[in-house]
């Protein structure tokens, strides 16, 4: 008897704590977000839902200052003439002396991030009609979509300048299991698309996104409204495989209409207010906001707040908010002399103090040591980072009206930012050519946009990679010798190794 | 009284019942009568009725008992009645009464009465051997030799003595008609006898089909051994076990045949007492008895889900009868053993004017010797103390201790407290019941190693700092961290701030068990147990201010608790049928359960460095402190099935199911069999003519485990990370939290299954002087478990936890215990060597995988790759071809020829894995010294020694070791460095050979014996000395061969990088028994 007793009290235990069923106690998962219906998984089971992803899109550029701001800097500054690898080593110092290899990490990490930032996107786009929260609305539904595509859109038009064939990707890819694994490999592992095939993809999804985004909000300029996507517009219609110069003037002139103008203090954009105003930057004196956010001129920022602030300034110079913070003479990017000479054949260009900065280090590399040139264009941890602003597009309507022989209503244009930064109107002789129109057009963006990520897409753009290149290593003593010649196949750079290591069905580009 | 005792008990009740009415009956008979029975194939019951004839006395038996009984061959001539009644009853369980003219054939317990014996035990030099353990057969009734190796016991009159002490043979004698014994105990050459533990159960060691290791635990408390783990190294065929850092507690790694897991564990499962545990930190390796590892799948199999990578059985002390008390104190010093030397402030100048002139001003002088500043000497103080007693009834062991190790580097240190306990009780005659009790408090603190000297990392900043350099600034009394411009960890400042940082580990293991004995045959065996662990990790870093640093303090503290139950239930039905038909039948239940949780805080900005704890914060962390909390369970059964035939022919089957709450819940359940065989050649008529061969057995056996371990708790589903968003933004008063996901969902994510075939040969020879083991095996790992990665941008998170490819492991081991030479000196070796080679079969996704970032010289180039078809953890990198005379660079091979050093001239250039690992120990003893030297090694094995791109890189303006005075300095100079500022890649520059051949322990200790200590009550005084990794043997230049950055991990091995070396330790201590 007693062992039955034993026995079934054993069993009855056993039997009690059966149950293999956990669900997870700390984390969000399928268990409490999946909403699955005729074997559909949907992503998004309501709208709290749609709307947080809304917000993890529009939080990607301050969350992802390597790929969108840091490394942009080093590809468009550091491998042009206007600044040098700010610390040399293996990876830094192939953009300065063009010897970049698909090995370097850098580049991987740029790559990964932007595909990364295609699938947060896609997500949304993807997703966001099969919501079953009714309480999203058809409006919204389509609102939230065209702002995922005009984010799309600005990825792929930097992934297509850096690499040229890049995979394109429009869809989530499905659930991999050993059933499914043959169907959903060739999503998970595509081949690259041509060039043409991903702008045309980029023009569609901006003039999608142009119907249905949200006007431009003065008071935001984080948001993925109407004028990014009409910024956006401009710049891929003056890129070469969908170049259209009436479109770039149209969107152009559609931003002014929009509000957009030239703030009229350069510094605005760039300036911090520091504790005591009427005293220089100084570790007693630090710097506690910025001195403007959304001003008139920006068209899409990241934006950095007290207690959340951004991190990549130390990579530069001085946080002016946190002097002493791993400041050394080693920085990412430091501004050439080229660069430097640029500004001083312009004299009294109010530009060039808000660009280049110059502090006393313990170091001297590319400069000496007790006047040593820093990148100045962030200079605190509370600096919005402008990724897009109207100067730029304005520009680029000049552009537009010297290829179409309008040299003097380009000259105008020019002669606005040049004013603007204390200067005076650019020489009747000026527009007297398109060769001289286009160097002084040139210069000026050069002048006007140094340091912001614009340089060696400008280059490339106007086919002058090879012409100022392949010439600043003799002009400029403080860069280091040349390693391969610029070519035509320098336009492109390496798809990363690993990359490639990791999806077989990817191609190099030719001369790497 | 259970229902099989009652049933006895009536038949007993019969049996008098019969022989009281038979004694009314029958009054006649004649007691002096000789028998004669001459006939084959008789039976037991025709043998009795024959005497019954003869004798003319009535014999009373039970016919149904006996009719079982086997035949007899009888040649009995006119002998006198209890010859023949003994003869005939021999092994039969029965014995006989004579009274009057009756017989009565009654079960042998009832025969006799009890008498008191009493002896003395011996050894074969006539020493008296002292508590050796006398226990009546069949019994719990038993005792002890005192000091003189007396004993006295009181037993029934036919009983079987059963005579056992460690390290001597057994022996059985039986007391019938003496009750005096000089008994001579010989020393136990041959251990075939001894019981194995195996999974859930024992098994005599003869009859073990499969791969166990049993680890020799003989020298155990003479050697400076922390760990458990330690105690295995080199000790057992075909498991390979380093210690990755030399940090003090540092954890070891533990490798049965080959890495068998991509990414999931590749520990083995230990199972302590019974209860599975993740590690073994919590152990006193004084409080171990008996370890053993299950190798193969067919042994391992029975504990099914997790024993993929073998099992670790370990059985602490047990209580046992009689008093006992003993101590083992150790105190031990250890010193770096192999510096790193760095150039001289002269040197240094010269080298940096080559990489950039004129940094280092003229006259500079040396100013700090880093080295001596940094490392110190290491103490060990290690104190255990045991106690047990007992008698028949109820018996308890207690052991506590105290270990302190200081790491030669002054922050590191490990603490341990440790108290066990266990209690036996035997409550009735079928039911005993024992309590565990583990509880053991650690607390550890390292440094940052591993890294470069910019990021934290000590061990490489000691050869990085230069020696001009002062270790304050002298103005400001700051620590300085900028030397000639160079960002340098000063580790005197890291060791000064690490000091505040403790991790404490306490962990209670309580376990509570019964076994119930329904009948001698049939047992179960059910166990409770709590495991239940705290973790406290605390920190904090000193505010620092001055003009090149605003450091405002941090400080975190983490607190984890994991509570863990499991409950098991085993019921074995163990027979023997007819002498030789040994049947043994298992089946049983297990419940795993467990709960984590945890929670953390980090602040920062502290006003000084007085307070540490977080009150003193001035900002919490608003993204970085919360808590979480997550669960799992484990449910199986298995069973096992085995049979000999007279020891010869030997079968075992298992059979285990496993339900996971980790896999997905269509695929949760696996079933992981196994079986095999012996066939033991020496019982064979054909062997016996072969006098040199005592016994030989050949094994094989087949069988299949899983492994789920590794993958988190809920693997199979899509999950979400947290994201906080910055509520004191304005507008963001009330905002939420974000969610996005983590992870790619693994619908059909199941068990990782290894399936191992295994042959072997176990041999005595000799007269028991050699014992020969050797495997040969063949491990096939389908459904590997990895953390997979895709191309990013077809989803959000490129990653994905899945059944994703397949493993090899097949290899080779041998081991050999020899006795040389026996008598008053004694030589013992015993040796083992394990081959393995292991491949990468197939992945399905992702074809390639790399792994190891080192230096900052290779700039995040990942130097271990890994792809199908090929054995894990291969280097990758360029061909160097040596210094180029001319130019002073160190010359790649461009592969491809296309005129280009690019990563497509990359290839494989190291192999970390071993062609063989070796132990050898050798002891030797006389009149009470014993000397034991233990010396282990590995063959063929690469080491990329990553922490050269530090020492010897010359790529900034950090001070480097005395190997750079070679560098190339002109054209024309031939030399193997070249010069400063060269272009470093990762390449064969870098990858060394990395056999070493190491004498671990030599080992020197005396046991005192005399009058005088007997007096003292004193049964063992034995002090000892230690000299630890004394010598090592290898071509490698690094610190140490043995280090592996990466530790514990499957796919990255032999990886040399600024890791914590291992010293040279001298350790003396005294192991005391009264």
């Amino acid at each position: 008897m007693k062992t039955k007793y034993i026995l079934s009290i054993l069993f009855a235990c056993l039997l009690a704590s059966c149950s293999l069923d956990y669900d997870p106690v700390g984390i969000y998962s399928d268990v409490t977000e999946g909403v699955e219906t005729d074997s559909v998984r949907i992503a998004f089971k309501d709208k709290a839902a749609v709307l947080s992803h809304r917000q993890t899109l529009l939080n990607l550029f301050k969350n992802g200052q390597e790929h969108w701001y840091v490394d942009m800097l080093l590809l468009s500054e550091s491998h042009s003439d206007n600044a040098y690898a700010g610390a040399p080593n293996a990876e830094t110092t192939p953009f300065e002396v063009n010897s970049i290899e698909g090995s370097n990490t850098n580049m991987k990490r740029d790559w990964n991030g932007h595909m990364a930032n295609i699938a947060h996107a896609n997500r949304m786009i993807v997703n966001i009609d099969k919501v079953p929260d009714p309480s999203l609305t058809e409006a919204e539904r389509i609102q939230y979509k065209a702002e995922a595509k005009i984010l799309r859109a600005m990825i792929y038009f930097d992934m297509v300048r850096i690499w040229g064939n890049v995979p394109l990707i429009t869809t989530i890819a499905g659930d991999i299991t050993s059933e499914t694994i043959a169907e959903v490999y060739p999503a998970y592992f595509p081949p690259q698309t041509d060039a043409l095939t991903i702008y045309t993809q980029i023009e569609e999804d901006l003039l999608e996104g142009l119907q249905y985004a949200p006007n431009n909000n003065p008071e935001d300029k984080a948001q993925f409204s109407k004028s990014v996507a009409r910024a956006l517009l401009a710049k891929v219609y003056a890129e070469k495989p969908l170049r259209d110069y009436d479109k770039v003037i149209k969107y152009a002139d559609e931003l002014a209409a929009d509000g957009f103008a030239l703030v009229d203090d350069f510094s605005d954009l760039f300036e911090v207010v520091l504790t005591d105003p009427n005293l220089p930057p100084s570790q007693q004196n630090p710097a506690i906001e910025a001195k403007a956010r959304n001003t008139k001129e920006s068209i899409f920022e990241a934006q950095f707040f007290p207690g959340n602030t951004n991190w990549a300034t130390w990579m530069f110079g001085r946080k002016l908010d946190d002097w002493t913070f791993y400041f050394t003479w080693a920085k990412w990017i430091t501004p050439s002399r080229d660069l430097i000479r640029a500004f001083n054949s312009e004299q009294g260009d109010k530009r060039y103090d808000q660009t280049v900065v110059f502090y006393e280090c313990e170091w001297s590399i590319y400069y000496p040591m007790n006047n040593y040139a820093f990148m100045y264009k962030c200079r605190s941890a509370y600096n919005s980072i402008i990724k897009m602003r109207y100067a730029d597009i304005l520009l680029l309507k000049a552009e537009a009206l010297i290829q179409k022989g309008d040299y003097g209503g380009a000259a105008q244009i020019i002669n606005q930012t040049r004013r603007r930064a204390g200067l005076s109107n650019l020489p009747a002789s000026a527009s007297a050519s398109k060769e001289s129109i286009l160097n002084a057009y040139l210069k000026e963006r050069r002048l006007e946009l140094a340091l912001e990520g614009q340089r060696w897409f400008d280059l490339v753009r106007l086919d002058k990679v090879e012409e100022v290149m392949n010439a600043v290593f003799d002009k400029d003593e403080g860069r280091p010798a040349q390693v391969y010649p610029y070519t035509s196949l320098s336009y492109l750079l390496p798809i990363p190794q690993d990359v490639m290591d990791q999806n077989p069905n990817l191609v190099q580009n030719p001369g790497y | 009284m259970n229902f099989f005792y009652m049933k006895k008990a009536k038949i007993q009740l019969f049996i008098f019942f019969f022989c009281f009415i038979a004694s009314q009956t029958f009054l006649f008979a004649q007691n002096n009568v000789s028998i004669t029975i001459k006939q084959n194939n008789i039976s037991v019951i025709e043998a009795l009725q024959a005497i019954e004839k003869q004798s003319k006395m009535f014999v009373a038996y039970n016919e149904s008992q006996l009719k079982s009984q086997k035949n007899l061959d009888l040649n009995i001539d006119n002998q006198p009645i209890e010859n023949v009644l003994t003869q005939i009853l021999a092994g039969t369980g029965f014995s006989y009464q004579l009274k009057d003219n009756y017989i009565v054939i009654v079960p042998e317990r009832q025969a006799s009465t009890q008498k008191r014996i009493t002896g003395t035990i011996t050894d074969e030099n006539n020493e008296p051997v002292i508590g050796a353990n006398i226990l009546e057969k069949g019994t719990t009734n038993g005792t002890i030799t005192d000091m003189d190796g007396n004993f006295t016991l009181s037993v029934e009159n036919n009983s079987v003595l059963h005579i056992s002490y460690i390290g001597y043979l057994t022996q059985e004698i039986n007391t019938a008609g003496r009750n005096t014994f000089n008994i001579v105990l010989k020393e136990d050459l041959k251990t075939l006898e001894e019981l194995v533990v195996i999974g859930y159960g024992t098994v005599r060691r003869g009859d073990i089909t499969t791969a166990v290791s049993s680890v020799s635990l003989k020298d155990l408390d003479e050697r400076p051994i922390t760990s458990a783990a330690q105690a295995i190294q080199g000790k057992a065929a075909g498991v390979n076990v380093y210690q990755p850092s030399g940090a003090p507690g540092g954890e070891m790694v533990i490798r049965v045949r080959g890495t068998t897991s991509f990414n999931g564990s590749n520990e083995p499962l230990y199972v302590v007492d019974g209860i599975p545990v993740d590690n073994l930190n919590f152990l006193s390796p004084m409080d171990i008895a008996d370890m053993q590892i299950l190798k193969d799948a067919s042994s391992a199999a029975i504990y099914g889900s997790r024993a993929a990578n073998g099992v670790v059985l370990i059985t602490t002390k047990q209580a046992s009868a009689g008093a006992k008390i003993a101590a083992n104190v150790q105190f031990g010093t250890s010193r770096v053993s192999n510096p790193i030397q760095s150039l001289n402030a002269a040197q240094y100048k010269a080298l940096i004017d080559e990489i950039r002139p004129g940094t280092v001003p003229e006259g500079t002088i040396d100013q700090t010797d880093w080295f001596k500043e940094v490392y110190g000497t290491g103490i060990t103080q290690n104190y255990q103390l045991q106690v047990s007693d007992g008698n028949d009834k109820l018996h308890y062991f207690v052991s506590g201790g105290y270990l302190d190790e200081k790491g030669i580097l002054s922050s590191a240190f490990f603490r341990r407290f440790n108290l066990r306990s266990n209690v036996e009780s035997q409550v009735r005659k079928w039911l005993r019941f024992g309590l565990n009790l583990s509880y053991s408090d650690n607390t550890s603190n390292n440094v940052t190693t591993g890294q470069g000297s910019n990021r934290g990392g000590v061990v490489l900043a000691v050869v990085n700092l230069p020696t001009a350099a002062t270790i304050r600034n002298e103005e400001t009394g700051l620590y300085n961290r900028l030397f000639f411009g160079q960002n340098i960890t000063n580790p005197i400042e890291e060791i000064e701030n690490g000091k505040n940082n403790k991790n404490n580990e306490n962990r209670l293991i309580a376990s509570g068990n019964t076994t119930i004995t329904f009948i001698p045959e049939l047992v179960l065996k059910t166990s409770f147990t709590l495991d239940r662990r705290n973790g406290k990790e605390t920190g904090f870093t000193p505010p620092s201010h001055g003009a090149d640093r605003d450091d405002w303090g941090t400080a975190w503290d983490n607190r984890t608790m994991n509570t863990l139950l499991v409950f098991d239930n085993v019921l074995t039905y163990k027979k023997t049928f007819a002498e030789k038909h040994n049947f043994e039948g298992m089946g049983g239940t297990s419940w795993t359960d467990s709960k984590w949780s945890r929670s953390y805080i980090n602040g920062s900005h502290f006003k000084d460095g007085h307070i540490q704890t977080l009150n003193a914060a001035n900002k919490i962390a608003w993204d970085n402190t919360g808590s979480q909390a997550s669960e799992w369970a484990i449910m199986s059964g298995f069973g096992r099935f085995s049979y000999n035939y007279d020891s010869r022919y030997l079968f075992t089957f298992n059979m285990r199911g496993d339900g996971s709450s980790k896999l997905h819940p269509d695929h949760r359940w696996g079933y992981f069999p196994s079986f095999s065989g012996a066939w033991r050649l020496s019982s064979e008529d054909f062997m016996k003519g072969l006098a040199w061969v005592d016994d030989l057995k050949v094994r094989g056996g087949w069988g299949q485990t899983g492994n789920q371990s590794g993958v988190g708790d809920y693997a199979y589903l899509q999950r979400y990370t947290i994201s906080r968003e910055p509520w004191f933004e304005t507008g963001k008063a009330n905002a939420l939290p974000r969610i996005n996901p983590e992870n790619l969902r693994t619908a059909d994510l199941t068990w990782e299954t290894t399936s191992q075939t295994n042959i072997g040969l176990d041999a005595t020879l000799l007269k028991n002087r050699i014992t020969i083991g050797m495997d040969y095996y063949y491990k096939h790992t389908a459904d590997m478990l990895m953390y997979v990665t895709v191309p990013t941008g077809s989803a959000e998170i490129p990653s994905i936890v899945r059944n994703e490819g397949v493993m090899t492991n097949r290899g080779f081991e041998f081991s050999v215990n020899s006795h040389n030479m026996t008598g008053a000196f004694i030589w013992d070796t015993d040796f083992n060597i394990s081959f393995n080679r292991n491949n990468l079969k197939s992945l399905e996704l992702q074809k390639i995988y790399k792994a190891a970032q080192t230096t900052d010289a290779f700039h995040q180039t990942l130097v271990v790759r890994n792809q199908p078809g090929r054995p894990l953890g291969g280097f990758w990198g360029y061909i160097s071809d040596g210094v180029d005379p001319e130019t002073g660079e160190l010359m790649y091979r461009d592969l491809n020829e296309d005129g280009r050093i690019s990563p497509s001239d990359q290839t494989y250039i190291g192999d970390p894995n071993p062609l063989f690992t070796y132990g050898l120990t050798n002891a030797f003893s006389y009149k009470g010294f014993r000397l034991n030297i233990f010396i282990q090694g590995s063959q063929g094995n690469d080491i990329f020694n990553a922490s050269k791109g530090d020492t010897q890189g010359m790529f900034d303006l950090k001070n480097q070791s005395v190997e750079v005075l070679r560098r190339w300095r002109t054209p024309g100079q031939i030399t193997d460095v070249p010069k400063a500022g060269f272009n470093l890649q990762p390449s064969t520059y870098f990858v060394e050979d990395g056999s070493y051949l190491r004498v671990k322990d030599i080992t020197l200790s005396y046991s005192f014996k005399g009058t005088l200590l007997e007096r003292a009550g004193i049964s063992r005084l034995q002090p000892y000395v230690t000299a630890n990794n004394l010598l090592t043997f290898t071509k490698y230049k690094g610190m140490d061969p043995e280090v592996n950055q990466w530790g514990n991990n499957g796919a990255v091995q032999g990886i040399d990088w600024g890791t914590y070396p291992h010293s040279k330790t001298f350790v003396f201590g005294v192991n005391l028994e009264f």
